[in-house]
């Protein structure tokens, strides 16, 4: 490309930025050496995903979301790699008790951290499940497919997974490398999807931090005093409980 | 001593001091989510709430000073759980984007469309001044209104039989 100097640029008043493409991008392509995203920080499969007895995937992320509609973009990636439709992935964000640290969410980054291990960790689940469906059936994994939540055989044959749960162990460590679909017969990655987090937001539904409500949860309010040097003489203790510091 | 007052038709003895703000007896007393704290300063619009149908800031508004009056918070618009139409349009413009502004939004709009089933560009513009969004939906919150007011244009009939 041109190289333009700087006077040329605020002459033209255009705004240029250059690219330096990779060979392999960390989130498309696989290093064999390195899990990918946030996988290197919680390598087990089941830290993402967990399909219970009756066949409920829920799916575990670090990232919050602050309205960057990631809980809706989550929730695509692991339904097309899991070949299920959107409504049946169950989504948990940032629980300190339940998900993958996952540190921070900001700079963009959580379809790169948390996006890429979710999308391998689907598609190294899907694999899991094609493989136990296999040995239900005795044929190859390799001739069957993964559709709308259940395995098909080329001769009729399905199993839900569901019916394969019992035998699934996801407390396994993820692999370098998945086997992914190709982003070319992708049904939900790229389609629109309304976001999941609206319709509580126009109701007065809980979203956020302020609107969580914990056991003798008391609300603190910092007092200023008028001016500089003021002390306070005296504090009405109100009737319901109430805390100085 | 308790005061008394009716939020989304049902009435609460509330026993605080007289000056606390409606907005914290809203959130912290009933334990409603849908009015926000933004400001505290009648400047942002985010506590925007009902009172007598009117929109008012209930971050400003004191305890003592509600009175008989009817509050309705954004919870009080569905029926029968299903949404209204103006929160039905949020939706399908997908007019959020952290959606803290949103609930004031659709408070200070849904008194509008009340008193004017169907504002042009400019009114809408008008009446909705007083509420800020720090992410920038503007646009979207805009068609969303215009949405819900075209539906009432296509249904030919008032705001409130459409619910
Ligand atoms: S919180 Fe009431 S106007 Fe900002
Ligand atoms: S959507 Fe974030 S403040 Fe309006």
């Amino acid at each position: 490309m041109t190289v333009l100097s700087r006077r040329e640029i605020l002459k033209s008043g255009a705004l240029v930025v250059a690219f330096q493409f990779c060979s392999s991008f960390p989130s498309l392509a696989q290093d064999a050496k390195q899990l990918s995203g946030s996988l290197k920080r919680s390598s087990f499969l089941d830290s993402w995903i967990r399909i219970d007895a009756g066949g409920q995937i829920t799916v575990f992320t670090g990232k919050s979301e602050l309205g960057q509609g990631i809980k809706t973009a989550l929730i695509q990636v692991a339904a097309e790699e899991l070949c299920v439709t959107p409504e049946n992935i169950k989504l948990i964000t940032s629980d300190t008790a339940q998900t993958p640290n996952e540190g921070f969410t900001s700079g963009s980054l959580s379809m790169s951290e948390s996006g890429t291990a979710i999308l391998n960790a689907a598609a190294q689940t899907r694999e899991i499940l094609l493989g136990l469906a296999a040995s239900h059936m005795q044929v190859p994994a390799d001739s069957l497919r993964a559709v709308n939540g259940a395995v098909e055989s080329p001769d009729g044959r399905k199993l839900r997974y569901a019916e394969l749960v019992k035998d699934l162990d996801l407390h396994v460590e993820a692999q370098p490398v998945s086997k992914k679909k190709n982003p070319d017969t992708y049904s939900v990655v790229g389609t629109p999807l309304q976001r999941v987090d609206i319709p509580g937001k126009v109701s007065g539904g809980a979203a956020y931090v302020q609107d969580m409500r914990l056991p003798n949860m008391v609300h603190a309010r910092v007092v200023r005093p008028p001016a500089v040097g003021a002390v306070l003489q005296t504090a009405v203790r109100p009737s319901k409980p109430c805390r100085v510091f | 001593m308790a005061i008394s007052i009716k939020v989304n038709g049902k009435t609460h003895e509330i026993d605080a001091d007289p000056a606390t703000p409606l907005l914290y007896i809203l959130r912290d007393e009933l334990a409603l989510n849908g009015a926000k704290f933004g400001c505290g300063l009648g400047q942002c619009g985010a506590c925007t709430v009902h009172v007598d149908g009117k929109p008012a800031f209930s971050c400003l508004l004191p305890l003592a000073a509600v009175g008989n009056r009817e509050v309705t918070t954004i919870e009080g618009l569905a029926s029968n759980g299903k949404l209204n139409a103006l929160q039905q349009a949020f939706i399908d413009e997908q007019a959020a984007q952290c959606g803290y502004c949103i609930a004031g939004m659709v408070m200070r709009a849904e008194a509008l469309l009340r008193v004017n089933p169907h504002p042009g560009e400019e009114e809408i513009r008008a009446h909705m001044q007083p509420n800020l969004c720090r992410c920038g939906t503007h646009m979207r919150i805009l068609r969303a209104i215009k949405r819900a007011a075209d539906r009432s244009t296509e249904i030919g009939v008032g705001h409130e039989e459409r619910l």
